[in-house]
């Protein structure tokens, strides 16, 4: 009787002394939210409401409340259309990602010859996630076809242009919506990596009795799918979801202008407005997909 | 005889070709789903994998192709003659070994505090018990979702006029300008901030929370410090974990541009020096002429010269994550299969 006591005693004290050292140990991180993740969020809001000017002593700032905004939707050359055509090209990428990740994942999950060979392929474009190696295949441009610069260009997919526009005839919109369709491809592979991995250590979790159960009630391989592998894999699509969602959105060539602005040509408000704006509009799209997918995520716990 | 009857028939009932639509698909759940499937598996992997290796193909083609045959629609994959001119011209270009050394110490360096960071804090996150601590999982989501780009103004000044709490300006009378120092870079990853140290946090979690708190339990009993426990029975079981953040911490770090261009402005990053040679090709070519053998066919204004040194030039830069992948590949697939990334 005591002894079980001396040990409750003893594990909530080991309890308690836990609870203090993770406190302790989570400090670092604590201190790089306030300052550098915290603190930069306070301040970009800050400064897109006030008009800013950095000067030898410090910053300038001098309130104008939204009109930084104003100005960056609605007379800045740019800025509105690349923050749409931003979110308008993350979206449906995002849905062609998944789609392609969770195939993926299920062909590697499959028990058959050089498995192990496929995987590391497959795993290739997690290390490869690099702008330097561009899709060559579709290689041209094309503003480079319709300005005939065959001449210097003859690669084999400028070859099948050149074919399609002048021995089949195709219009040009025709070709565009295919090359656009066949370089969507390598995008969609190259940034499928992390995404195929997740998926797979996924599946790998799934429990073997739940495939015999299926298998003994004559469940098909079409059925399992649907009823045991996918609802076991929905935390996970969703988990997905968002870090594809933000890993496209982060390749958004905003930057670039946010960027520009701020250094470039030092109208520190705008920027700062440009980044908000991106901001709210990120937490909203991710908000929103969250909310649609946590109300079919299946929870087995 | 009667049995051998039987059997004989279910045989031949067994053979008949399906006739009706049920029958045909009976027969092909049974055997021809198997061997189609096993077909189209083979063809969709072998498909996929030739889309995934192409490119680095197509660079290691055009890279030891010779500067005369570039463009010629003769040879579009293996060159009639090879030549090492263009991985010369870039060798130059980069000045590889000494940037190589230089970005693979400043990365190491960062993959070696994200991992411990991420570490340390996913852990904590995974056994501390206070439901308000717990809460704060959620700002690490935030850090995940909040594109680095949005804080960049803040960050980019915070940097230029370091200080802590005035202590700094105090000592030496100004503030430090940390800017093209890698140290701004360390110290994000210290505390967790680097570049996706979100998600890092994330994935050490989930693997934690995997592990039985039993095993801390015992290891108390035992008379084990806290400190003692996570570093020689909580780390050791982290293994997997720790492969995958690594992989994954040296690859983006080595590919990343937004911090490298924010912070580490200094030309020896190898990433930095092929962005800025790129941007301008004619200069960075000329300003290597003399270093060029004469009968080298070199043409600093060709811009087809030019794209297929760029070309050479990135191949030298991904060289090292092919490496690496080529070492630790098994590991690798191993650990992210099971390192419980999976809640």
């Amino acid at each position: 009787m005591q002894e079980t006591k001396k040990k409750r005693k003893k594990t909530s004290d080991f309890y308690r002394r836990q609870d203090r050292w993770a406190l302790l140990m989570m400090t670092p991180w604590l201190i790089g939210a306030i300052f550098f993740f915290l603190k930069p969020l306070v301040e970009v809001i800050i400064y897109s409401l006030n008009d800013v000017q950095v000067t030898l002593g410090g910053l300038e700032q001098t309130w104008v409340g939204l009109q930084n905004f104003k100005y960056v939707l609605r007379e800045h050359a740019t800025f509105y259309q690349d923050l749409f055509v931003t979110f308008s090209n993350a979206l449906p990428n995002t849905v062609l990602i998944i789609f392609f990740s969770l195939f993926a994942a299920v062909l590697l999950n499959g028990k058959f010859k050089f498995r192990g060979a496929a995987r590391v392929l497959f795993f290739l474009p997690i290390v490869l996630a690099t702008d330097l190696i561009n899709v060559e295949l579709v290689g041209v441009s094309l503003e480079e076809t319709g300005a005939g610069a065959a001449s210097q260009n003859l690669s084999g997919a400028m070859m099948l242009v050149d074919f399609m526009i002048d021995g089949m005839g195709l219009p040009i919109e025709v070709i565009a919506s295919i090359l656009g369709v066949i370089s969507n491809v390598f995008e969609t592979i190259k940034l499928s990596g992390v995404q195929i991995l997740i998926f797979l250590a996924g599946l790998q979790s799934v429990s073997p009795s739940m495939y015999e159960v299926a298998k003994m009630e004559g469940a098909t391989a079409y059925e399992t799918f649907w009823k045991v592998t996918l609802p076991t894999v929905s935390p996970l699509v969703l988990t997905n979801v968002i870090y594809t969602l933000t890993d496209n959105l982060m390749r958004t060539k905003l930057v670039d202008t946010i960027q520009a602005t701020a250094f470039g040509s030092a109208q520190y408000g705008n920027s700062a407005a440009m980044s908000v704006s991106f901001l709210v509009l990120t937490l909203v799209v991710v908000g929103v997909v969250t909310l649609i997918l946590g109300k079919v995520v299946f929870y087995n716990d | 005889m009667t049995k051998s009857k039987t059997k004989a028939s279910t045989r031949a009932k067994g053979r008949r070709i399906p006739k009706t639509a049920n029958e045909w698909a009976f027969w092909f759940r049974r055997k021809g789903g198997h061997m189609v499937m096993s077909i189209l598996r083979y063809a969709l992997i072998l498909s996929i994998g030739f889309i995934i290796l192409m490119p680095i193909l197509q660079m290691i083609s055009k890279s030891f192709m010779s500067p005369e045959e570039v463009g010629s629609p003769v040879s579009t994959w293996v060159p009639s003659a090879f030549s090492i001119e263009h991985l010369f011209v870039a060798f130059k270009l980069l000045d590889y070994p000494s940037s190589l050394a230089y970005t693979l110490g400043t990365t190491a360096l960062q993959v070696v505090l994200q991992i411990l960071s991420a570490a340390v804090t996913g852990y904590s996150f995974a056994r501390i018990r206070s439901k308000k601590l717990q809460k704060l999982f959620g700002v690490v989501i935030l850090t995940i979702v909040v594109p680095p780009s949005v804080l960049m103004l803040p960050q980019y000044l915070f940097f230029r006029n370091f200080d802590i709490f005035g202590i700094i300006k105090l000592i030496t009378g100004s503030s430090i300008n940390l800017l093209g120092n890698p140290v701004a870079l360390y110290m994000l990853d210290f505390f967790g901030m680097g570049l996706k140290g979100g998600l890092y946090i994330f994935i050490f979690r989930q693997f934690f929370r995997g592990l039985p708190r039993e095993l801390e339990e015992a290891a108390h009993m035992d008379g084990c410090s806290f400190l003692g426990t996570l570093f020689k029975i909580i780390l050791p079981n982290a293994v997997p974990g720790i492969i995958t953040v690594g992989v994954l911490s040296f690859v983006w770090n080595w590919n990343d541009t937004y911090y490298t261009n924010l912070f580490v402005a200094n030309k020896l990053n190898l990433m930095v020096k092929l962005n800025s040679s790129s941007a301008g090709m004619d200069n960075a070519l000329w300003g290597i002429h003399t270093k060029i053998p004469g009968d080298f066919y070199f043409q600093h204004m060709n811009v087809l010269y030019q794209a297929s040194i760029l070309t050479a030039a990135s191949l030298l830069v991904i060289l090292p994550l092919i490496v690496l992948y080529m070492f630790i590949q098994k590991r690798f697939v191993e650990s992210a299969s099971n390192a419980g990334i999976v809640g």
